[in-house]
């Protein structure tokens, strides 16, 4: 617990010597974003498919001063938990994605809030219940959580998150969880 | 099936005593309306207004609409002038208020679950969903959404309004209509995963976050014109209550701010330029059964309120322009209709000739006898009525084609984005006793309309979605569509009688059941007044 007051310390302290140095620079920019992601899945659907790694690939249009509106798409492998033995079993999933970001300041350390919601294009060869059906399903996707963007310079930032998501699969078993990403993102 | 005898007669008879209200001197005040004339009528002139409704045309020009030309008309004499208000007030939605408007969700959250919890008395108390505790809450985040099992006026009514609520905690203490459309989901998303015990409700979320965005800006706007802030004496005390019972949240803010008390300048939005009011009365038959060989007609008197705020052509934020229809029956279910559309973005591609407009709508059509839950409305014989309710992204296109000095045709071509559709389910009753469905869809609507002045002599409307339901049987997909034909025969510049005919028209795809087709002749006679100048 010290060590995260020390960081959260650090971490402000910093941010206001950078707000200091930039002056009234803009950072809250159009930009390119790749991200890599982990998610911790939850309730039934991590019973089976503990959890899942991949990454986005996006692009954000701000909106002065505190907005910006976010399309991505990615890919994501979710993972069968441990003591699970269903032969070759593949769940993958390609997401598309629009939401937005509301930043409370425009400087070199942002934080945000977040929220995106869009389509899952969920491709499986197994059900959850380990019968072998290749299948291609189309699900609402939705998740919402905060992060912070460190803009190293103006145009070069790197990104952290953590979200909640509550994507559809099945009524018994939704696709919750809680999402990890990092990145970077390039202002054009 | 036949009530048809003495509940007809005074059907006729309570429209009679309508009709002779609204044409009795002393209601419409003929006097102050001039006739219409080909000069006024003028297509394209200087005075020429336009406006539009969820595809419905109109033309009006200041003669006939109720419109607030300056910041100081009201409904009424302006009681105090400029040089006597307090300009140094600042009002309190000119700056944001955070942690007001989070008590305010906050305040909105607490009433319903307290009710719940302490006042209701529960047959079980096991039933009680409003128990809540950390369990419950990691139960909900860890399994996610569902769709739940209200009934559909609570559902489609009863969330958007609470909905409504949440988005103006936002909007009345400083917020626009995006910042305060997040502030609705984010009030409706703790109610569902906070503040029951059942899973979070998808359904639940966006008919509270999205229909509640769309009612809630209409009722501040609505709540914002009813009030005036230079008026003294009993008239304001007038303008404030009818305010607040439009926007209970705005009424408070205003309450505790000590805005009600203080005289100053209306803010100029708060005056729409254009403003048409129209009343209808009369009866409608409609088949609740669906099948051509089984007709059950239900004849009834109804009621109608037509409302447009604004003019899209001219708007430039969210819900400058909105339109409501509203229809009241005299058969259960008595709240039959709730449609309305608000103006997103907008742009005339060629001056008063071709406009591309967004709207988000809400639509609530319910003609179904019965569909609480427990009601047994899915029976043998498949659902019973018709239900259509919807929260819609509606893009579209308006062409405008002049016939003569006086009279347009219009024509709207759009696409409904169904953000949330729910549709009759023929084979599933919920646990909770639901009988109808949910799910996004998408669909086409096509409208077209002969029109002088403020009347549709001729209006043609087809409806269409494919709704894809998600709960139970989850491969199911219904196509709605509606055929709807309607004239209006002016018999002066402000009363005109109508008449209408229309089918709705389901099909139901299901699959481990047989299909379901059904239609429903739909046949309307009514008085329309259109009460356009106060």
């Amino acid at each position: 617990m010290k060590k995260i007051f020390l960081i959260v310390a650090i971490s402000l302290s910093m941010s206001s010597a950078f707000n200091l140095l930039a002056q009234s620079e803009n950072y809250l920019k159009n930009r390119i974003m790749v991200e890599g992601l982990y998610i911790r899945n939850l309730g039934p659907f991590s019973e089976v498919w503990s959890n899942a790694a991949g990454g986005y690939i996006g692009y954000s249009i701000a909106f002065p001063d505190h907005n910006l509106l976010m399309l991505r798409t990615g890919f994501i492998s979710n993972s069968l938990k441990d003591g699970v033995n269903y032969q070759d079993a593949s769940s993958t999933i390609i997401p598309l994605e629009i939401g937005g970001r509301y930043y409370f300041v425009d400087s070199r350390f942002m934080p945000f809030v977040q929220f995106m919601n869009g389509l899952n294009l969920i491709f499986e060869n197994t059900s959850l219940e380990g019968e072998k059906s290749d299948k291609t399903l189309l699900k609402y996707a939705w998740n919402v959580g905060f992060g912070l963007t460190i803009n190293f310079i103006s145009n070069l930032n790197l990104d952290v998150g953590v979200n909640y998501q509550s994507n559809f699969y099945k009524t018994e078993a939704m696709n919750t969880g809680f999402k990890y990403t990092a990145g970077i993102g390039f202002a054009l | 099936m036949n009530k048809f005898s003495t509940t007809f007669q005074k059907q006729i008879l309570l429209l009679l005593i309508i009709s002779g209200i609204f044409l009795s001197d002393s209601f419409c005040q003929t006097s102050n309306y001039p006739e219409i004339n080909s000069d006024q009528a003028g297509l394209y002139g200087s005075d020429f207004y336009t406006s539009f409704s969820d595809g419905n045309f109109k033309q009006t020009d200041n003669f006939y609409s109720l419109a607030f030309k300056d910041n100081q008309r009201k409904w009424g004499k302006v009681n105090l002038p400029a040089s006597v208000l307090n300009d140094d007030f600042e009002p309190w939605e000119s700056k944001k208020h955070f942690w007001f408007g989070a008590m305010e969700i906050a305040i909105l959250e607490f009433i319903p679950w307290a009710l719940a919890r302490w006042v209701r008395k529960w047959e079980n108390p096991e039933d009680n969903w409003a128990k809540v505790s950390s369990k419950t809450w990691w139960q909900n985040i860890s399994k996610g959404w569902e769709y739940d099992g209200d009934a559909f006026q609570t559902n489609n009514f009863a969330h958007p309004y609470h909905g409504a609520l949440f988005y103006n905690a936002g909007r009345t203490n400083g917020y626009d209509f995006w910042e305060s459309t997040a502030w609705a989901l984010t009030g409706s998303a703790l109610w569902e995963y906070f503040g029951e015990t059942f899973r979070p409700s998808i359904n639940d979320w966006v008919y509270t976050g999205i229909g509640g965005s769309n009612l809630g800006e209409i009722l501040y706007r609505l709540s914002s014109m009813v009030t005036d802030n230079r008026a003294t004496g009993s008239e304001r005390v007038w303008s404030e209550i009818f305010g607040t019972l439009l926007n209970p949240v705005r009424g408070f803010n205003r309450l505790v701010t000590g805005e009600m008390n203080q005289n100053f300048d209306n803010p100029r939005w708060s005056r729409p330029d254009d403003f048409v009011l129209a009343f209808d009365a009369g009866i409608r038959s409609v088949d609740l059964n669906g099948i051509k060989d089984f007709r059950n007609k239900q004849v009834t008197g109804l009621f109608g309120l037509e409302l447009a705020y604004g003019l899209p052509i001219t708007a430039k934020k969210p819900f400058d322009f909105f339109a409501i229809s509203m229809e009241v029956s005299s058969e259960a279910p008595h709240f039959t209709q709730l449609n309305t559309t608000g103006y997103l973005f907008g742009k005339m591609l060629k001056p008063l000739r071709h406009y591309f407009g967004v709207t988000l709508d809400f639509t609530y059509n319910n003609i179904a006898p019965s569909t609480a839950p427990d009601a047994a409305n899915v029976d043998e014989e498949g659902f019973e009525g018709l239900l259509y309710g919807a929260a819609i992204i509606h893009p579209y296109l308006m062409s405008i084609f002049p016939i003569g000095s006086k009279t347009l045709f219009v024509s709207t071509v759009g696409i409904n984005g169904v953000m949330m559709g729910a549709t009759p389910n023929d084979y599933f009753i919920d646990p909770e006793g639901r009988n109808y469905d949910f799910g996004p869809g998408v669909g086409a609507r096509v409208m077209a309309s002969i029109r002088e002045g403020i009347w549709d002599y001729v209006r043609l409307l087809y409806f269409g979605n494919w709704i894809w339901t998600q709960t139970e049987p989850s491969d199911s997909k219904h196509r709605v569509q509606i055929f709807y034909l309607e004239g209006q025969y002016p018999l002066t510049s402000y009363f005109a009688f109508g008449i209408a005919a229309g089918v709705y028209w389901r099909t139901s795809i299901y699959q481990d059941h047989p299909d379901v087709d059904r239609n429903h002749p739909i046949l309307r006679i009514f008085f329309r007044t259109a009460i356009l100048n106060l």
